[in-house]
């Protein structure tokens, strides 16, 4: 998934935050290209998977949320007038949605402070070792933030940064508060990570 | 380490913090990642010519084995605030599949099944039965358009 580790530049994929990218495509899609739809979603689809799945929804009903969202968008699209609240409105549509369907997921089945069907963060048969040991450490750390921290932290890594405020009602939280809250949630990792002497986050 | 962030006093995120939510992305993005035919499902789903969608969720998704264990069938259902409805999926053997619907309150309304081969149209009779013989693998997405409404009604795309 991730071939560039050392440098630090290339983490997860995509960059964060091409805004001139989302903009020529948002604008087509509100013109009715149903390919810069498509493209949209490219784009915006691991931040939505991420958000169904923080609210502790099963790996199927979290791919139907993400899906229903996209589909109310097609009725919507002419009310949204940025790519920044058109972010905005899919986050916050996916967790409403996400939020339904917990009531028909049984409680039992929920995933808690750990989502259960995770991948295991042990080394795969062909991974480089380094690699490997480094997730499990930052998983450790995670894991030692509170739920909170631990779901904001999950959901922000991937929304790109100009967006953070328009973002912050998505989830919940008082323009102004997320930057705070965001900032303490970071602060604890960084101190979690900058103590482990085997890292190298330095 | 100046704090200046307009979304909040303590906003203003360091190279550090970048490095470190850049990781944490790729944690997640590694232990659970968005299905790999997702965006696809999602694409071919906003295909959909309508703009008023209600999207109906499934309440229950059961697969039962054939008798002679090469029939495999589907039982779906899916509620909504315009209509309910249930589809039985049958493999038919040659790589295509039967499906027999049911709508609820029964109607007689448009059914359209769109594949990647092209939508598959018919209608619901007054008990609200529907039938449709030869579905292609691969994506489908079933869009009632009930009389009388100008919103269509559709499942998210699944995999056959």
């Amino acid at each position: 998934m991730c071939s560039t580790r050392s440098d630090g530049r290339h983490l997860g994929g995509k960059p964060l935050g091409d805004h001139e990218g989302l903009a020529v495509l948002f604008e087509a899609a509100r013109d009715g290209d149903r390919r810069a739809l498509g493209r949209l979603a490219e784009a915006l689809t691991p931040l939505l998977w991420q958000v169904a799945r923080a609210q502790g929804l099963d790996r199927e009903r979290s791919a139907d949320a993400v899906q229903t969202a996209w589909l109310r968008l097609l009725g919507s699209l002419a009310d949204i007038h940025t790519p920044r609240a058109l972010t905005a409105w899919l986050v916050t549509v996916t967790k409403r949605v996400a939020w339904a369907m917990r009531t028909e997921q049984r409680s039992g089945e929920l995933v808690g402070a750990l989502p259960d069907d995770v991948v295991d963060p042990a080394p795969g048969p062909d991974e480089q070792a380094a690699f490997a040991d480094r997730r499990v450490r930052l998983w450790a750390a995670v894991n030692r933030l509170s739920h909170r921290c631990r779901e904001l932290l999950r959901v922000i890594a991937f929304v790109p940064r100009p967006d953070y405020a328009d973002i912050s009602a998505a989830l919940d939280m008082p323009r102004g508060s997320i930057g705070p809250t965001r900032g303490r949630c970071l602060a604890q990792l960084r101190k979690q990570l900058l103590a482990d002497d085997e890292g190298s986050w330095r | 380490m100046s704090r200046d962030d307009p979304d909040g006093p303590l906003g203003k995120l360091d190279d550090l913090d970048g490095r470190v939510l850049r990781e944490v992305r790729w944690l997640w993005e590694s232990l659970d990642p968005a299905p790999a035919d997702l965006v696809d499902r999602i694409r071919f789903a906003v295909e959909l010519e309508d703009s008023e969608v209600e999207v109906v969720r499934v309440i229950e998704h059961r697969e039962v084995a054939g008798v002679r264990g090469d029939v495999h069938s589907r039982m779906i259902t899916f509620a909504g605030g315009t209509v309910d409805f249930m589809v039985n999926v049958q493999a038919r053997g040659d790589g295509t599949y039967r499906v027999d619907g049911w709508l609820s309150p029964p109607a007689p309304h448009e059914v359209e099944v769109r594949t990647p081969a092209g939508p598959l149209r018919t209608s619901a009779n007054e008990d609200g039965r529907f039938a449709l013989g030869r579905i292609p693998s691969g994506f489908v997405q079933f869009v009632i358009r009930p009389r009388g409404r100008t919103s269509a009604v559709s499942t998210p795309t699944m995999t056959l």
